[in-house]
């Protein structure tokens, strides 16, 4: 059901009860045209925008389901309002805005590129992450940055229980309260440099606030190693 | 591992049609079987059974043991049972009855013939249909799209641990308390332990599913003094596994989540028009506008939604 | 979170040397180290045995649970020498096995007719997921070059995608752990296959292991970890809790993938009746059962002789469960764990499965264990034929490693044919049983063609007894 028949070049697809693939389909052929790409009708369903490729321009009018933008190689995707599990997991390049919440898993093993989450985020925001940035105006939920690897986690609004739980290398930048920690958690007054590195991520979105009050969460590293020393520490988990 | 969904109208009305699609829309999280808790409006005495034979050769020597032990406990029936069968072996029934004098005992020894037929759901509004297949199938099979009602809750299954066999479907009725149903969407890991301990203390239990534990723990709990808030938050931390379920009363709907935050739940609530599924693209086939959305995405979350101004005490 | 570590107790006295908490004080006797059983005699008791002494030994050391490479040591795991083949006598004929053609090609994941590249191998054997970190670039490659020469598949494990294998690799597999190292979709794009992971026969319910000294610089780049750490993975995934979402999540990779590849599901044998009937619900293309013999690089050993059940139990209940839910045909079933020949890989299809995979015996083949080098078995305490120490990644054969040094004694060249000829050697095997049982395809190979041995195996897997031709039965 795509057309073209609006007044800009932007290509509208319509997702409403199709079959997903058959969307899918369209919204790779409208990636080839190189044109803005609107879908919707959207209706919260599932696997929108998959493996989505560079210089592409897509914007998901409403709410999406699972998976969303995941893998994606390059391509700007706005979600105007919610999405459900994992958006963007396992992207390797490109942008994604989020409208409102995002749901659990936010940027799953993704290892590039930059999420912007305008509400709140679920549990396990950035979980397995390899790299990127994920930036969320409100709060992050329970148990976020859970094994991060690598990569940045921009909590502006708070952090809920149990965060960054077992990082390896990722980092959590929480402003506002955080109801718990995870485990193996360091707390960390970061440096005015690091700050300008956050805020240089924090400036094209608009969101540098320099009242700020920062806590950086790294690895407490005591569950790095097998070694007798730190066998303890396995007690925590 | 399953699709739940919840519902409640803010006038009595069609919930029937709402919660297969609600059921329709989750399909794919669980094809094995469907089934709904559809609370109609309330009758002040005697009670609505749904439920099935497991041979429908012997529908009707097993209906006359059926009304033997009805009549043993001053009740009978108020209308000819409603049988429903097709090519599966098995068969369902819809009937009214009047109280028997001591509604548990009834209950106890209608029991003894589940080998042959199995109550499901019983209630003065309450009524279970579970059947195998999807969504449109039950409802186009047992009528769900034209039942009215207030409130209910939908399920799709897909079977894990246990067979997949009409009874051991969702919704779970508190087997032996009337009028409180439950779904669940996960597994219960101490699951053999519990059931061990209630089995003990007489309840009884008519499949190897997990879910079925949930129900009667709630009630028991309940039975015990504990208000069906208190007995939520209590199962968070006295049952084991991952889950997200909802439990359905006259009153309302209560829910509640683990304490790993495994099992997500969405929810529309508009001032008690509400609806309540595992994936939001379920609760907006019935929600179609853009609406707000709640994310019961937490750990160790419990929740309570009332019917009007009904009180949600069982 | 059950210990608050903020406070250490202390003990009101210095805690005591390394060396005197190990036995290596006074009285130590060199070459009878504490915590090995070797260094312990057999006595009389037979709970107290130089196993279960040196165990304790070990625990009170380390302070924590053992870690090793290799396989499951329980003693009580049946062994494919419980079964036997009943082959064509007067019955049925036989197919001349010198002569006759028997049909090898395996296509597995077309089933469901979803995708549109199946894979067809030329065997029915394909190499198992064993990830670069694990093994060394240059035993992936070899293993890549072996399988191609005689038309089968290898598997990346969860290690990400080695570009020596890719290029080696005719078919590869690409498994998609729970830790997802390195995964990105133009990986996947590549691949000839999607694994996802949710288990391994080795320690099911637990994620992979791989210890720091395995962890190179390479290696540690190719999964963004810390060079040098204990890489301890999960084992749920981050992006779906259950098959429900699964199902969803096989969309997904669907979609990505452009519906061009199967897509595996690999699992520890745990309770297959179910757990296979679920996971092609879900919708897998291919189902793998690794049974508790299966091996690993590294594992804590209470997992490795713990957890799971035996493969060929597995086997026939995955087998049943697939019929039970309709899915026969539709959902191919690979079986793994502990096949050491095509003796053992024909018994396997004959209980129903419609491929295997090897891993520790295609190690074999490239090298584990072979008695050179001995004096650097000596120094990890081991001797060819007995050494399980993958976890060390001191490997003295150059197969299970990522010391240079060490990697250079194995000549891949000479790796990879060893592993062809040993693939066409299990297949001859398969083709030799199957002919005798009088069939012209490895596939039809069936239960019936087998007899049990013993009772524990006939009870394990519903194999008749050998004479009374019937199942044991309680």
């Amino acid at each position: 059901m795509s057309n073209a028949a609006r007044q800009t070049d932007e290509i509208v697809i319509e997702v409403g009860q199709r079959h997903i693939r058959e969307v899918n389909q369209d919204i790779m052929a409208a990636c080839a045209t190189g044109r803005p790409i609107r879908v919707v009708n959207t209706l919260s369903r599932h696997n929108l925008g998959v493996g989505l490729p560079d210089n592409v321009d897509i914007t998901f009018e409403g709410s999406v389901g699972y998976y969303c933008g995941g893998l994606n190689t390059g391509a700007n995707i706005t979600i105007e309002r919610n999405c459900g599990w994992a958006a963007g997991e396992g992207m390797a390049k490109g942008h994604i805005t989020i409208g409102g919440y995002a749901g659990m898993s936010c940027g799953a093993a993704m290892i590039g590129g930059t999420i912007h989450v305008k509400g709140d985020a679920g549990p396990r925001v950035g979980v397995a992450m390899k790299g990127g940035n994920i930036v969320v105006e409100g709060k992050i939920g329970y148990q976020s940055g859970f094994m991060a690897h690598a990569g940045r986690i921009i909590a502006l609004g708070g952090a809920g229980e149990s965060c960054a739980d077992a990082l390896w290398q990722g980092e959590v930048w929480v402003a506002g309260g955080i109801d718990s920690l995870g485990v193996d958690v360091d707390v960390i007054e970061p440096t005015p440099e690091e700050v300008a590195e956050v805020d240089a991520i924090l400036d094209p979105l608009g969101l540098v606030d320099s009242s700020r009050n920062w806590r950086k969460l790294v690895s407490g590293q005591r569950l790095w190693y097998f070694e007798s020393r730190d066998a303890s520490a396995w007690l925590m988990i | 591992m399953c699709g739940i969904a919840g519902r409640i109208l803010a006038a009595p009305g069609r919930v029937g049609a709402d919660l297969v699609d609600l059921m329709d829309a989750q399909e794919h999280r669980g094809a094995d079987s469907t089934g709904f808790a559809i609370y109609g409006l309330p009758r002040e005495t005697g009670y609505v059974l749904r439920g099935m034979g497991f041979d429908k050769s012997r529908q009707g020597a097993d209906l006359d043991a059926f009304e033997a032990v009805l009549k043993e406990h001053g009740a009978d029936f108020l209308s000819d049972p409603k049988i429903l069968t097709d090519e599966n072996r098995h068969y369902c029934f819809r009937m009214e009855i009047s109280d028997p004098t001591d509604l548990q005992a009834w209950v106890r020894d209608a029991d003894e013939l589940t080998d042959r037929i199995e109550i499901q759901s019983c209630g003065r509004s309450l009524e279970i249909i579970k059947d195998i297949g999807g969504a449109e199938g039950v409802s186009e099979k047992h009528g769900v799209r034209d039942m009215i009602g207030t409130h209910g809750l939908g399920h799709a299954r897909l079977a894990t641990e246990s067979s997949v066999l009409p009874n051991a479907s969702h919704p779970f009725w508190a087997r032996p308390f009337s009028d409180v149903a439950i779904v669940h969407n996960g597994q219960i890991t101490d699951y053999f332990t519990w059931r061990d301990k209630l089995t003990r203390m007489g309840y009884r239990f008519l499949t190897e599913n997990d879910s079925e534990l949930i129900a009667v723990w709630v009630s028991d709990q309940m039975k015990a003094g504990l208000t069906m808030e208190q007995a939520l938050k209590k199962s968070i931390t006295s049952i084991d596994g991952v889950f997200t379920y909802m439990i359905a009363t006259p009153g309302g709907i209560g829910f509640a989540k683990d304490r790993f935050a495994m099992k997500p739940l969405v929810v529309v609530n508009r001032n008690g028009d509400l609806a309540a599924a595992t994936e939001e693209q379920a609760v907006r086939r019935v929600m179609t506008e853009e609406c707000d959305v709640i994310n019961y995405d937490g750990p160790s979350l419990t929740g309570i939604w009332g019917v009007g101004n009904r009180s949600l005490a069982a | 979170m059950a210990h608050d570590l903020s406070k250490p107790y202390d003990y009101p006295f210095d805690v005591a040397s390394e060396d005197e908490i190990r036995f290596r004080d006074a009285g130590a006797v060199d070459g009878r180290p504490a915590g090995v059983p070797s260094s312990y005699d057999e006595g009389g008791s037979t709970r107290w045995t130089p196993e279960a002494i040196s165990e304790v030994h070990a625990l009170a050391q380390l302070g924590r649970y053992q870690v090793r490479g290799y396989n499951t040591f329980n003693k009580q795991m049946p062994t494919f020498d419980d079964l036997t083949f009943v082959p064509a006598t007067m019955t049925r004929l036989p197919l001349e096995g010198y002569r006759e053609s028997c049909d090898t090609t395996t296509v597995l994941g077309g089933g469901r007719g979803l995708v549109e590249r199946p894979l067809e191998l030329k065997i029915p054997i394909y190499i198992a997921s064993m990830s670069f970190g694990a093994l060394s670039a240059s035993a992936k490659a070899s293993l890549g070059y072996g399988a191609s020469k005689v038309g089968t598949m290898t598997c990346t494990g969860e290690g990400g995608m080695l570009e020596e294998e890719r290029e080696a690799s005719q078919r590869l597999l690409y498994q998609m752990s729970p830790a997802r190292y390195g995964v990105d979709l133009d990986h996947l794009r590549r691949a000839d296959a999607l694994e996802i992971v949710v288990g391994q026969g080795a320690k099911p319910g637990t994620g992979g292991l791989l210890l720091g000294m395995k962890v190179s610089p390479r290696v540690s780049e190719m999964r963004t970890l810390p060079e040098g750490v204990d890489q301890r993975s999960t084992i749920r995934h981050p992006d779906f809790l259950g098959a429900d979402d699964l199902a969803v999540k096989i969309e997904e990779l669907r979609i990505a993938t452009n519906y061009q590849v199967p897509i595996f599901i690999k699992m520890g044998a745990t309770r297959p009746r179910f757990d296979v009937a679920v996971a092609a619900k879900a919708g897998a293309d291919v189902v793998v059962v690794d049974g508790a013999e299966g091996g690993t690089g590294a594992s804590p050993e209470l997992l490795l002789n713990h957890t799971g059940i035996p493969t060929m139990s597995a086997i026939r209940a995955a087998r049943e469960a697939l019929d039970e839910c309709g899915m026969s045909g539709k959902v191919s079933l690979v079986a793994a764990g502990g096949i050491r020949s095509g003796v053992d890989a024909a018994k396997c299809l004959a209980l129903g499965a419609d491929a295997v995979m090897i891993g520790n015996a295609a190690m074999v083949a490239l090298g584990c264990n072979s008695p050179r080098y001995l004096e650097d078995y000596q120094a990890l305490g081991t001797s060819p034929g007995a050494c399980h120490h993958c976890h060390t990644g001191r490997c003295p054969v150059g197969v299970a490693t990522q010391d240079p040094d060490l990697e250079a004694r194995m000549n891949p060249n000479a790796g990879a044919e060893r592993v062809a000829r040993y693939l066409t050697a299990m297949t001859m095997e398969i083709t030799a049983l199957a002919k005798a049982c009088g069939k012209s395809s490895v596939h039809n190979l069936e239960t019936e063609d087998l007899r049990a041995l013993s009772f524990q195996a006939s009870a394990f897997t519903g194999v008749k007894m050998a004479g009374i031709d019937r199942a044991y039965d309680w």
